[in-house]
């Protein structure tokens, strides 16, 4: 089931109405209910996976049992390997196994030897690459014993597969979800007023900017040979609106959905297309999988903490890996290569965390220096999201070509003008509301309650006009 | 609680009221800029001549790949190009074609391969939507689910603010029909570079062939002759789909009762002869399409035939 669709929009109010009067505010039903929704919010796009969210549950459980019963190092040890084994073994059957085979293959035929291979048929299920890094999260925090292991097997459940965020992140960590499902959640007026504004931000962000500007994107980017290099800079641009536009969306619908329930979810993106240089970028896009990826992995190898060789290192690993996480094809890899190369003579040179504030704290508009590094990274964003597009890497390597050819100077042959002014009021709405959580945070202190209810019709006015055949999130496949 | 539920309420009730009402409330139903609009525009050419004439029908490949006006000098008989839009289904281009044809009409049946009988229920509401004789056209659907409810009447919102808003988009209005009803603003535009509607063809149109049979018994009944043509294909979606097609050709040929004027590979064209998708055809497209049906046509009309029982007979 997908947050676009009139499938969700029937199931939201009938679980939300299940789950605040009929379990009578009883936390343990109202946890079963959250698992009941969840199984069948996510058996609705194929119930036979559920069996894999269900087997990731019952391991983690036990080992996190298992991790408070034992003391000893080895057998402690054992059991968080087991978890991680499951849960990477999970992923990388369903993920990666296709992509390793092929290129052993083709690596072994490079050297003269021809061996026959079998790739599977199999389908990714959605959603595994973020419930499998939000139970390992639960295994790992309860072997550094940062977390007290839970007994509750349905509130852990539910943790595991709680919908709004189950197929598409944020990746919570359960020091700060889990411990959610063990009190009783009271129904806030404000709180739930301001979860239906974040779903209709986002569900504005998803069907009005994204899915408009795919429709461009795919034109461009599948017949890229076709077009000159200014068509492709737009094409880019579409690409570059499309998957923040669907990947935040979906992050502040799930974040939204979530709080009627009466759980906070963690932010996952602030703004990042305002962000003065790629370190500050890479604070505010998709802050869940980039604290993971921090904490449990670039920490463990050393962080920045060792010489530069090993700052070097890192800053590769972490960036590949987290461009390996998106997808079994090189075009990630290149592009997270390309992320820690934008990166990299921040770190050296000790300027990586000089934008720790919000852009132009001090007004309404940015400075010179900061409108000029906004604009610097914005465009390295853009250039780096033709890898992440591309069908592989030589389509990437041919499209940036073209768009570094004499071709950037001739008259783009798509250029959709009202499009692009979409877009340019979209940035205007997200610049005025970037000190909030979502850009129409603030209209709640800014704007009586008529001029508010004005705008939300508004805004579902365009939603339901730009409604059109349900698009799939981006993210889903990851 | 209860105030949440209930301003809640409030506000979704007004958000439905607005997208379900107000295609209510826009109670003229006209539409100058609605592509399926046209469809009385068409009807009104129909009505218009006096006597005998050719009727042009099927899916929107007639819109963008025929001459009406050079055909009607060539074959010297009045031309109506009734096509609109594939997804209407054969059954209802059927219907709509024994409204409107007359004794002694010559029908030509210009198909998609893609072609299905049910068309899609959602367009058969709109086009009735702006022209109510079309209601008569298909069957509805009386247990139409929620679903389909809701998607129909958001379609009927998007495409009057489309008409509000943008007053439609560049080839497909109802004002891009000249006086014949062929499709004439695209002969001036640049293609947009992609090449849409490349269905997966399948030769089992079993149901296809028996509505056209039921229109062919109609049609010698009420002295109207029929015709069939395969229409305008680009060449590279016919290799694709080569196997299907033969066979789909084979079952035609073998079954189908109304005389075929093309053979199955007649109208394959190179790709740059194509508009926007693989069955509408370019200015030039138009032109070489509308030569050779001058040509076949030319040979079947002088045909007396063409009335005559044994054709029927000898299928």
């Amino acid at each position: 089931m997908i947050f676009n669709s009139l499938d969700f929009a029937i199931f939201l109010p009938i679980v939300f109405i299940i789950y605040w009067f009929i379990t009578d505010k009883n936390l343990s039903l109202q946890n079963f209910v959250i698992v009941l929704a969840s199984y069948f919010f996510y058996g609705w796009w194929d119930w036979k996976f559920l069996s894999l969210i269900l087997f990731s549950t019952v391991v983690d459980y036990w080992v996190g049992i298992g991790l408070s019963k034992y003391q000893g190092k080895q057998l402690r040890k054992l059991l968080l390997g087991t978890s991680i084994i499951v849960n990477l073994g999970l992923l990388g059957f369903f993920k990666y196994y296709n992509f390793f085979l092929e290129n052993f293959v083709t690596a072994f035929s490079f050297l003269g030897n021809d061996i026959q291979s079998n790739t599977l048929n199999i389908i990714l299920p959605v959603g595994i690459s973020f419930y499998t890094f939000q139970t390992l999260s639960y295994s790992i925090d309860v072997y550094r014993k940062k977390l007290q292991p839970t007994k509750d097997f349905v509130a852990f459940a539910a943790f595991v597969c709680f919908f709004p965020q189950l197929v598409a992140g944020p990746i919570e960590r359960a020091t700060n979800l889990l411990p959610q499902f063990y009190k009783k959640r009271e129904f806030v007026y404000d709180k739930a007023t301001d979860g239906l504004r974040q779903i209709l931000w986002g569900l504005f962000k998803k069907i009005v900017i994204a899915d408009t500007c795919a429709t461009y994107a795919n034109t461009i980017f599948n017949n890229s040979e076709m077009y000159s290099g200014s068509t492709l800079v737009l094409g880019a641009l579409f690409f570059t609106f499309q998957i923040y536009g669907d990947f935040s969306g979906y992050s502040d619908i799930a974040i939204g959905t979530s709080r009627l329930f009466g759980f906070h979810l963690n932010r996952n993106f602030a703004f990042p297309y305002f962000s003065r240089d790629i370190a500050e970028f890479w604070r505010r896009w998709h802050i869940s999988l980039s604290t993971w990826f921090r904490d449990y992995l670039y920490i463990p190898l050393g962080g920045s903490r060792g010489g530069t060789w090993m700052k070097i290192r890192n800053t590769f690993i972490i960036f590949i890996v987290s461009g390996f996480w998106h997808g079994a094809n090189w075009t990630f890899i290149v592009w997270g290569a390309l992320n820690a190369i934008y990166f990299l003579p921040l770190l050296l040179s000790n300027k990586n965390r000089r934008n720790l504030d919000i852009i132009g704290n001090k007004g309404h508009f940015p400075t010179v220096q900061e409108l000029s590094g906004m604009f610097f990274t914005f465009w390295l964003t853009v250039l780096a999201w033709v890898f992440f597009r591309a069908e592989n890497i030589s389509h990437a390597v041919s499209f940036l070509n073209e768009i570094f050819s004499p071709s950037i100077l001739t008259y783009p042959e798509v250029f959709p003008k009202k499009i692009l002014v979409l877009l340019l009021l979209f940035m205007i709405l997200e610049w005025f509301g970037r000190k909030c959580e979502y850009a129409i945070e603030h209209i709640k202190y800014n704007i009586p309650v008529y001029g508010r209810w004005v705008a939300y019709c508004v805004m579902m006015s365009f939603i339901c006009y730009y409604l059109g055949e349900q698009q799939q999130f981006i993210y889903f496949q990851f | 609680m209860k105030k949440f539920i209930v301003r809640v309420g409030l506000f979704f009730a007004m958000v439905f009221t607005i997208i379900l009402a107000l295609p209510v409330l826009d109670g003229k139903k006209e539409s100058t800029t609605e592509f399926m609009a046209a469809m009385s525009d068409k009807h009104e050419r129909i009505d218009g001549i006096n006597g005998h004439k050719l009727i042009l029908a099927g899916g929107s490949n007639l819109i963008f790949g025929v001459h009406s006006e050079k055909l009607e000098k060539e074959l010297k008989i009045p031309v109506a190009n009734l096509g609109l839009r594939a997804h209407l289904g054969l059954n209802f281009i059927l219907n709509e074609l024994k409204d409107v044809a007359k004794e002694g009409d010559i029908v030509l049946l210009s198909i998609e391969y893609f072609m299905d009988v049910e068309g899609d229920e959602n367009l058969h509401r709109l086009v009735s939507y702006y022209n109510p004789q079309a209601l008569a056209y298909f069957e509805p659907k009386y247990k139409s689910t929620f679903r389909q409810f809701f998607e129909y009447r958001h379609m009927l919102y998007k495409k009057l603010l489309t008409d509000y808003m943008t007053k439609g988009g560049p080839a497909y209005t109802r004002n891009d029909f000249n006086q014949y009803g062929d499709g004439i603003k695209h002969l001036e535009m640049k293609p947009p570079g992609v090449l849409g509607s490349r269905y997966v063809i399948k030769a089992n149109k079993e149901e296809e062939i028996k509505a056209l049979n039921d229109f062919q018994k109609f049609a010698v009944a009420k002295g109207i002759s029929v015709l069939f043509t395969y229409s305008p294909y680009a060449i590279t979606e016919f290799a694709t789909n080569e196997n299907e097609l033969k066979e789909l050709d084979s079952k035609f040929k073998e079954r189908m009762r109304i005389k075929m004027i093309s053979e199955l590979d007649d109208f394959t064209y190179d790709e740059e002869f194509f508009f926007d998708n693989v069955y509408h055809l370019t200015k030039e497209g138009r032109e070489m399409h509308t030569e050779q049906l001058i040509n076949k046509l030319s040979r079947e009309i002088k045909k007396d035939e063409l009335n005559d029982e044994s054709l029927v007979s000898t299928k």
